[in-house]
């Protein structure tokens, strides 16, 4: 019994560090080109990289040592500060169009990868304490809709509808995790096709991203660029890959090659087996997780655990899946691989939470059996 | 485990929420095999289709180039400006004549017929034929007809310096991909030279290919505009300086910087030998150097200014002082040194400075000693580069003291064994004329968006205090005696105004006879105007002149006071009334 569960944060731990070290090589791979030709710095994003996920490794270690129990008393605290923050986003500068960061002495970062963690302790706190009021929709899912909606207008108005509509799924499955009645759930479905519809027909750029993912060939410089040139990336790579540092679409043609686009460099330069391996490595990490949280004893814990996995397993997937074309064309960065300091540092801190709840856990099943 | 989690709580639900859990993990885990599936088919499957689309785009990729900013001088003048050129290109898949196509235009053009034929051969859908054609030739290349679809014209635009060769070596030029290739073209290249669009060649309804170039995101982006510095008017006072000096004294090559010693603001800088940057392909290399922050020389009596304002500082001398400068002649670790022309006598220190005396200059060091000789000629910013704007900066050579001889501390002191560039000797004037600070020296000073919005202000920065006020002031009012009878370059004296400056006639070092020279000099003028409250700063620098004359005071001086003069009264700077004196701060 002990046995197994050293083995599972163990596992968590080392593949967390496997991912972090490869995003590190492969952001310099896919950004030293860009980076040199407009910050004349061919390791620009790199250091920055560097640095975020040398925070984020200290962030995850430093919360590993924490009792997990200290994540329930902070979670409120810190839910209203990402509120502040998420209005002070919103009241920044603008960036390609939308307000998604906060700049601050030469580093900027986003408010809303922040406030995933905050919220999700949060619910799982207090869904794990209201467990006997679920039943009735008004007093038991009410308050939860009305935290999470506030926030997540907030991230939807900057707008990032894909991290927002994420936090709504991850929140969603603790609700049904968490032991709501399926009738409940079923009505808020229903309840946010409108919503839905709204969102992607309605606003242009999204709709028009919709079509192209039904067909991306149909208009291959235009919309349908993005899909193409990444499908291209991938057969470029065809079963082995075309080696490190030797992608030909990172130069010209695949946007954001360092960020949304890292997992499509993956697979021309490390080929067929190389992006699978990184597929496995997510899959790993979400099935170790998800065993994680349903060996909590303490609902909490076991919540917390089974968002945070939820979280990273979900974005992981969505990420990939956009750049191979299963799902439609979204922003969303690959958690510990991608470019990007907020992501990298809420990525690691989210591991170190589930790790402090792996060794609460593991604690108390000693303290236990001693007694 | 089981067990103990049922007598946890209640069993059903303990069930159904693993079992819900179950099912998250469950859809998850099917997604990711949906993109493994998807892999699969991506890069083994599909494979062959995708790696050979993706070879081809990469290949048939065209870039479109930007237009380049325009370079302004601060009163608005276009230096450097793009103007619009179309270039021909040529899509060998659909010429199937590739020899008659290139006996049509080779001719025309100015090409060589083969190349141009080389170049149509084979079944690549896109190569540029001539960038930049002029407007006059185009019209004789027919791309109608039986050349449709075989050659075009697309936008490009062609760099133009419309004033030539001035400020040329400060400019820079770009090279026929149009990146700057020196000069401010390319130090600024990331701003200046915008971002290419796209356009991929597609094959069309009729089987054949056609250059798609698609608006919005793939379009080209227009570089941004920058603003210098430099005034026009005054380069060209500086230019015409640099051209009579040419004229009279042959030099190798000269120099001259024109600043505002109170922000580091750089009004002019000229180089000889110049080149037109329109034709810059037709001059030698060393044509394109911009030596006034490039090129090292020995800066000899300039240097002065250093150990002076040092001994001033540190209290080991006043301007009143009199020092025994004996025959003309000082044993320094055994080495005799001489002062020009083995002058001596009693002179004040002020005198020394004025009659720019080697034995006096050194005598004062060698109480200043070594050590703080050394660190105010790093405070100066000697051996270190100025880190102005501009590339190809020489960092200067300043032994480190550790490295230095018993001999070291007089040669220093009268500017021997040390490389400066006339940019670094200016600097280190103003920090004289602009009361004690270094001002980094800089060149351009806004740089504005094609939309017009403003990328960047440049504002003037204060790196450090380097003398006291009044050692500045009390050393400006010695340097204003170099100018006045008894002085070295009465030469430099302008009518209305108190010029403060000094002179340096270095002998060249012959690094082949391991000695200093006795017919090679560097001769330079270095000074400020008015002194009382300096608004110009100047150093003109030659390189070797021939004809006889070479005192920096007969040579340099000449040429400082015509560039300051003009420039003074070009920038209104009012003229001194005849009863006005300055107050000495003593």
């Amino acid at each position: 019994m002990k046995l197994k569960q050293i083995r599972e944060d163990s596992i968590i731990f080392f593949i967390t560090l496997i991912l972090l070290s490869f995003g590190l090589v492969m952001v310099y791979s896919a950004s030293s080109v860009m980076a040199l030709r407009y910050h004349n710095d061919s390791a620009y994003y790199l250091k920055r990289q560097i640095v975020w996920a040398g925070a984020g490794m200290a962030a995850m270690l430093a919360a590993w040592r924490m009792d997990y129990k200290i994540f329930r008393k902070l979670s409120l605290p810190a839910l209203l500060l990402c509120f502040i923050l998420l209005i002070i986003t919103l009241v920044g500068p603008e960036v390609n169009g939308a307000r998604r960061w906060i700049r601050l002495a030469g580093f900027s970062f986003q408010a809303s990868e922040f406030t995933k963690p905050a919220l999700f302790t949060f619910v799982a706190a207090s869904l794990a304490k209201r467990a006997d009021k679920l039943d009735d929709f008004w007093h038991g899912i009410g308050p939860y809709l009305f935290i999470c909606g506030t926030l997540v207008l907030l991230i939807a108005l900057e707008p990032d509808f894909g991290t927002a509509a994420a936090i709504c799924a991850v929140v969603f499955m603790m609700l049904f995790a968490g032991g709501a009645k399926l009738s409940h759930l079923g009505a808020l479905v229903l309840g946010s096709i409108p919503v839905i519809y709204l969102q992607l027909f309605k606003v242009g750029y999204r709709r028009s991203r919709l079509h192209t993912f039904m067909n991306p060939w149909n208009d291959p410089l235009g919309a349908g660029f993005q899909t193409i040139q990444s499908f291209l990336a991938f057969g470029g790579g065809g079963l082995t890959g075309v080696g490190l540092g030797q992608s030909r679409q990172k130069l010209l043609f695949l946007p954001e090659p360092h960020n949304d686009f890292i997992f499509s460099v993956i697979g021309e330069e490390f080929g067929f087996i190389g992006a699978t391996a990184v597929v496995i490595l997510f899959l790993f990490f979400m099935l170790f997780g998800m065993r994680l949280a349903l060996k909590c004893k303490d609902p909490f814990g076991r919540l917390l655990v089974f968002a945070l996995t939820l979280m990273i397993g979900l974005q992981a997937l969505i990420n990939m899946g956009v750049a191979t074309g299963i799902f439609p064309n979204k922003g969303m960065p690959l958690p510990f691989i991608s470019a990007g300091g907020s992501s990298v540092f809420v990525a690691l801190l989210s591991v170190g939470i589930m790790l402090s709840v792996s060794r609460g856990n593991r604690l108390q099943d000693s303290a236990g059996a001693a007694a | 485990m089981q067990g103990r989690l049922e007598s946890a709580g209640a069993a059903d639900t303990t069930h159904g929420r693993k079992r819900r859990v179950m099912l998250v993990v469950v859809l998850l885990a099917v997604g990711y095999m949906g993109v493994v599936a998807k892999l699969f088919y991506l890069q083994v499957i599909d494979k062959s289709f995708l790696a050979k689309k993706a070879l081809k785009q990469q290949q048939e990729l065209v870039e479109l180039p930007p237009k380049r900013g325009t370079i302004y001088d601060s009163t608005g003048a276009e230096l450097a400006v793009s103007v619009e050129a179309d270039s021909l290109y040529g899509v060998p898949a659909n010429a199937r004549d590739p020899r008659e196509v290139a006996a049509a235009i080779a001719p025309v053009l100015g090409l060589n017929k083969k190349s141009v034929e080389k170049k149509l051969e084979g079944d690549k859908k896109f190569v540029w034929l001539a960038r930049q054609v002029s407007p006059d030739v185009q019209p004789k290349i027919k791309t109608d007809g039986g050349m449709e679809g075989v050659l075009g014209w697309l936008y490009d635009s062609r760099r133009y310096y419309p004033e030539k060769d001035l400020a040329a070596g400060v400019i820079g030029f770009t090279g026929t991909d149009g990146k700057g290739l020196d000069g401010l073209e390319q130090e600024y290249e990331k701003y200046i030279g915008g971002l290419p669009g796209k356009a991929i060649v597609e094959r069309d309804g009729r089987g054949r290919e056609v250059l798609t170039v698609s608006e919005g995101k793939n379009s080209p982006r227009a570089g941004c505009d920058i603003i210098l510095t430099i005034n026009e008017k005054v380069q060209y006072m500086a230019e015409k300086a640099l051209d009579r000096i040419m004229e009279k004294y042959r030099p190798l090559s000269a120099s001259a910087i024109v600043m505002d010693p109170n922000t580091g603001e750089i009004l002019a800088m000229a180089d000889r030998p110049g080149f037109n940057p329109n034709d810059w392909s037709r001059y030698p290399v060393y044509a394109w150097r911009n030596r006034a922050v490039s090129d090292l020389y020995e800066p000899g009596s300039t240097f002065k200014i250093v150990t002076a304002s040092a001994a001033l500082e540190q209290g080991v001398v006043r301007p009143s002082d009199i020092i025994d400068c004996g025959k003309g002649e000082l044993d320094v670790d055994g080495t005799i040194i001489h002062s020009a022309d083995n002058e001596g006598g009693r002179l004040t220190f002020q005198e020394v400075i004025q009659k720019s005396n080697n034995v006096g200059t050194i005598k004062v060091a060698l109480r200043l000693g070594a050590k703080r000789l050394y660190k105010y000629a790093r405070a100066f910013g000697f051996g270190a580069k100025t880190g102005v704007d501009l590339p190809g900066e020489a960092g200067g050579e300043l032994r480190d003291i550790r490295e230095w001889s018993g001999l070291s501390v007089a040669s220093v002191a009268i500017g021997q064994e040390v490389g400066v560039t006339p940019l670094q000797m200016l600097t280190a004037m103003n920090c004289i004329a602009n009361g004690g600070y270094y001002m980094k020296p800089y060149i351009v000073s806004e740089i504005r968006g094609a939309d017009g919005s403003v990328v960047m202000k440049r504002t003037p920065e204060k790196e450090r205090q380097v003398v006291s006020t009044a050692t500045a002031v009390t050393l400006r009012n010695i340097l204003t005696t170099v100018v006045e009878d008894g002085g070295t370059a009465v030469e430099a004296n302008i009518k209305g105004y108190q010029v403060a400056g000094k002179t340096g006639t270095a002998q060249k070092f012959e690094r082949a006879l391991g000695r200093y020279s006795k017919t090679k000099y560097y001769s330079s003028f270095v000074g400020f105007c008015p002194a009382d409250n300096p608004k110009i700063s100047a150093i003109v620098v030659l390189n070797e002149p021939h004809g006889g004359a070479y005192y920096g005071g007969v040579v340099a001086a000449p040429a400082f006071k015509s560039i300051v003069k003009q420039a003074l009264t070009y920038m209104k700077v009012p003229t001194r009334l005849p009863s006005q004196t300055i107050t000495v701060v003593r």
